[in-house]
């Protein structure tokens, strides 16, 4: 029997195998490999923000195996080492089974009614002092339900997502260049580029997926020029013709390099430029949308950067900031920017993602397949849930701003809320949110309660004793996580809410191209724990029972009133109705009315059902059939753009249909190398782990591989201080230390004069050095560098 | 993991290149619980198994390191063996303790 099994299971997976090589759909893709007994359904990856489609199988209640999904556009059945493990992530045996109230000292285990009870009484105590913080990993509807629940039942605009932390600078980017967040392109560009530069960007290892794609085509004979602009060497360098190697901070100088000489060659596109752009330069006071400047005013304002000016400035030889002004210059090549972590953790982050973007536009470089400037993202619905749903402190659903009287107003319409209810103060970004929680009552710490959903600040927040440590508050403050495991921040908190993820419940992501993706529940959570966006209903509920006036709307309504068939409330809050009643089509219907607003169209919930992702805008058809658009604001494809027009730039911050060239000078780094602290620190990801590990820790090849965090050093910075490979060192900046293996000419390769951890181990807590300066337009931390020192451990530091 | 799907991507679509990574497969003693399908161009399907996570995982990295191969994308896997041992050994496996 068992041999009958296997053999099975080999059939399978050469069939998957077949497919995904010959990049043809097959008979089974639809319905997954045959195996008996095991049940197939798609749904995306957990991990990144790829967005690749995986085939589940189910067997007995449990998935027993995963397959790339030979249909899906974005993988074409191709996994990476973390998607073929993804269903294991759902096994470990320290799954958060029951919520725990701590007592004593202790968290000891209470029921779900005293639960909800405890976090009604803390709004009830102070609603205003009530925040949330959630993430790019809360589906569309959880991030959609907490958002409607803070801004529309409790007139508080205290909710941020983690996404603050990793790709706000690309919003603010963005919006100060075209008006509307998200990239105009798409990851069909990477099967029609010419030239890709990687902007501070690891894709061979974040992203390998779509890196892979890139490779592939090498391997089929296509020549594809690839140029990585970086701080250190990683397994993507390996692949690229040209590496260009700045000192940190300095890729701002890089691309004014760029503009620079597209003027001074005169090969800017002059057509393109007069017809859809217009320049920019920062006002005084600063504002995200600073003030326009004539062409002649850039023209002068990038004069000073000089191939010879950036080689200094940056360390990039003259020579390659000239080839790059060549290849941008050049109308017979179509070139992708891909950035992701390295621009948009920067205090300068909105100027670099600005001047990236310009670089495109000057050069008219943009809107055909392969000739795009495009942000990917880390987590699997930072765009859907973070930047769509718009969970940011100062947003409401569908691009509109809390600060917006007319804006608020479209949203108490859909919300069918009393005119005035939601309030028109900008809340808490993620850095203010948590001083505001770490800081006394007393000392003006005006955020009393804290509910952490679907993610780790204990182990992500920069800076992290001064703004996280639960010492650090007074004993009033009030912590509240829900997550699926233990993690540095479950072990601080007053009260742990054990989650459902994945495929135990019904969920929807956006991915980095826009891509909307549905897929439904497959085996039940463990123990008690519960869907969040259940978690948050129940309190809302709990409160509205108890008279709380904004979880009424106009009509009376409970807030989150779904009508039942035949008539009156279906009562979603009762955990096992939940569990019958499709919630997520409910909210995602209510939510889709926003996604007008700003031309970010969606589908109706049952064609996502039948889809494996569709991008937005998604325009119905006159044959009834629905849409996607791949590049936006380019004629061709965009339905937004009239008739006609080869471009048009429809949410133009000048109202007239341009896009904006910024001018952002260099300016030096909050922090730098001196005499007590030489090295720079960088820190980041690794191709193991996704982000703190919490889940990949629980699978074993993954941890296996990568068991713990390092150092990785320069060879001769390590000789200089008589460190060895692998020998256990100090690293110290500012704010904190810790003792780390030394890994010399390792995955990475940093060059000297900077040293780089990894920060998914919760062992090894990195964010305790790691600077909180932040974007003044995004509010995005610099993780990625500050001033550290390295030395052995028992030698004084100033020896 | 027990059984995996891979496809092993050539450096290029060339007969040779196919040959001789084909050969050095062959020679490799490690590599004999991977299975062949059949070519397209320069993508090879294939089926490894072994008999535990951690071998199969070496396999997967000693056939990324073969020269003449630009990578190995792995596209389908079965860990229900894992998840079918006592409980005792699956939570040791798990944990990466085994």
């Amino acid at each position: 029997m068992e041999l009958d099994r296997r053999s099975f299971v080999k059939l399978a997976a050469m069939a998957a195998a077949t497919a995904a090589a010959n990049r043809a759909p097959t008979a089974s893709a639809a319905t997954g490999p045959a195996q008996p007994g095991v049940s197939w359904d798609k749904a995306p990856c957990r991990f990144c923000g790829t967005g690749c489609h995986v085939q589940v199988g189910v067997k007995g209640g449990r998935v027993v195996a995963v397959a790339g999904d030979p249909e899906a556009e974005v993988n074409r059945g191709l996994l990476c080492v973390k998607g073929y493990h993804v269903g294991l992530a759902l096994y470990g045996k320290d799954r958060l089974t029951r919520p725990l109230l701590k007592q004593g000292g202790r968290q000891v285990p209470i029921s779900w009614e005293r639960a909800i009870d405890v976090i009604a009484d803390r709004v009830e105590a102070d609603p205003k002092g009530f925040a949330i913080y959630g993430s790019g990993q809360w589906t569309i509807p959880e991030g959609y339900a907490a958002q409607k629940f803070m801004k529309g039942g409790l007139a508080n605009n205290h909710i941020d997502p983690n996404a603050r932390l990793c790709m706000a600078s690309a919003v603010t980017g963005f919006l100060a260049t075209y008006g509307v967040d998200e990239p105009a392109g798409c990851y069909d560009d990477l099967d029609h580029c010419d030239v890709l530069i990687n902007w501070g960007n690891n894709p061979a290892e974040m992203h390998p997926v779509l890196f892979s794609r890139v490779i592939d085509r090498r391997s089929r004979g296509d020549e594809v020029l690839i140029i990585d602009i970086s701080t250190r060497r990683t397994r993507s360098t390996a692949h690229a013709q040209h590496y260009l190697e700045f000192r940190p901070h300095t890729d701002l100088a890089i691309a004014n390099g760029i503009l620079h000489q597209l003027i001074a060659n005169d090969s800017w596109n002059r057509e393109f430029v007069e017809k859809h752009c217009a320049f920019k330069a920062d006002s005084d006071p600063p504002g995200l949308h600073g003030r326009s400047i004539s062409f002649d005013e850039f023209k002068q304002a990038v004069a000073e950067y000089t191939p010879e000016r950036v080689e200094q400035i940056s360390g990039v030889p003259a020579r390659d900031i000239r080839m790059l002004g060549d290849l941008f210059g050049r109308r017979d090549v179509r070139i992708t920017s891909l950035w992701c972590m390295g621009m948009n953790q920067h205090t300068r982050g909105t100027a670099i993602n600005t001047l990236v973007h310009g670089v495109h536009l000057l050069s008219g470089h943009f809107g055909r397949p392969g000739d795009a400037p495009t942000s990917l993202t880390g987590q699997p619905s930072a765009c859907g849930t973070a930047r769509e749903v718009g969970t940011l402190a100062h947003l409401l659903p569908g691009g509109r701003l809390v600060q917006n009287a007319e804006h608020r107003k479209q949203a108490e319409e859909i919300w069918n809320l009393p005119e005035g209810r939601i309030h028109d103060e900008m809340g808490y970004h993620t850095v203010k949110m948590f001083e505001q929680w770490s800081k006394p009552a007393a000392e003006g710490g005006d955020i009393s309660t804290l509910w952490v959903q679907v993610t780790n600040p204990g182990q992500t927040m920069p800076n992290r004793h001064k703004l996280f440590d639960p010492g650090v508050a007074d004993p009033d403050k009030f912590l509240i996580v829900s997550d699926v495991y233990p993690t540095p921040t479950t072990a601080g908190a007053d009260l742990v809410l054990p989650s459902a993820m994945w495929v135990e419940k019904n969920g929807i992501f956006g991915n980095s191209e826009r891509r909307t993706q549905q897929w439904f529940k497959m085996v039940r959570p463990p123990g008690e724990a519960r869907d969040d966006v259940w978690q948050t209903i129940a309190v809302a509920r709990r409160l509205h029972e108890r008279g709380y006036p904004g979880m009424k709307d106009k009509d009376g309504r409970f807030l989150f009133h779904i009508e039942r068939d035949g008539g009156g409330p279906e009562p979603i809050w009762d955990w096992r109705r939940f569990r019958e009643v499709n919630v997520d089509r409910a909210l995602f219907e209510e939510y889709r009315a926003f996604s007008r607003l700003k031309h970010k169209d969606l589908a109706p919930y049952d064609v996502y059902v039948a889809s494996r992702g569709l991008r937005w805008p998604v325009v119905e058809q006159p044959d009834g059939t629905w849409r996607e658009t791949r590049f936006r604001f380019s004629g061709f494809d965009d339905p937004y753009v009239a008739e006609g027009q080869e471009f048009d730039f429809y949410h133009s911050p000048t109202k007239d249909g341009r896009a904006q060239i910024w001018f952002r000078p260099y300016e030096a780094p909050p922090e730098s190398p001196d005499a007590d602290y030489p090295l720079w620190l960088c820190t980041g990801r690794v191709l193991e782990h996704w982000h703190t590990a919490s889940m990949t820790m629980r699978i074993p090849p993954l941890r296996r591989a990568m068991p713990n965090a390092y150092v990785e050093m320069h060879r001769d910075d390590a000789r200089a201080l008589s460190i060895s490979d692998g020998e256990v060192v100090r690293v110290e900046t500012r704010r904190g230390t810790i003792d780390l293996p030394v890994w010399i000419e390792g995955r990475g390769a940093p060059p000297r004069g900077t040293v780089f951890v990894p920060f998914f181990d919760e062992s090894r807590l990195i964010n305790d050095l790691t600077l909180d300066a932040h974007d003044p337009f995004s509010k995005q931390p610099d993780f990625k560098k500050c001033a550290a020192r390295v030395r052995r451990i028992g030698e004084d530091a100033n020896a | 993991m027990p059984v995996l799907g891979l496809v092993v991507v050539l450096e290029d679509a060339r007969a040779e290149t196919r040959a001789d990574v084909a050969a050095r497969l062959a020679a490799r003693a490690e590599l004999s619980g991977l299975s062949l399908g059949e070519a397209a161009a320069h993508r090879w399907p294939a089926v490894l198994e072994g008999g535990s996570a951690r071998e199969i995982e070496s396999r997967v990295e000693l056939l990324r390191t073969l020269p003449g191969v630009a990578g190995v994308d792995v596209v389908y896997a079965d860990f229900e063996d894992l998840l079918a041992r006592p409980p005792a050994a699956v939570s040791s496996e798990l944990h990466g303790e085994g």
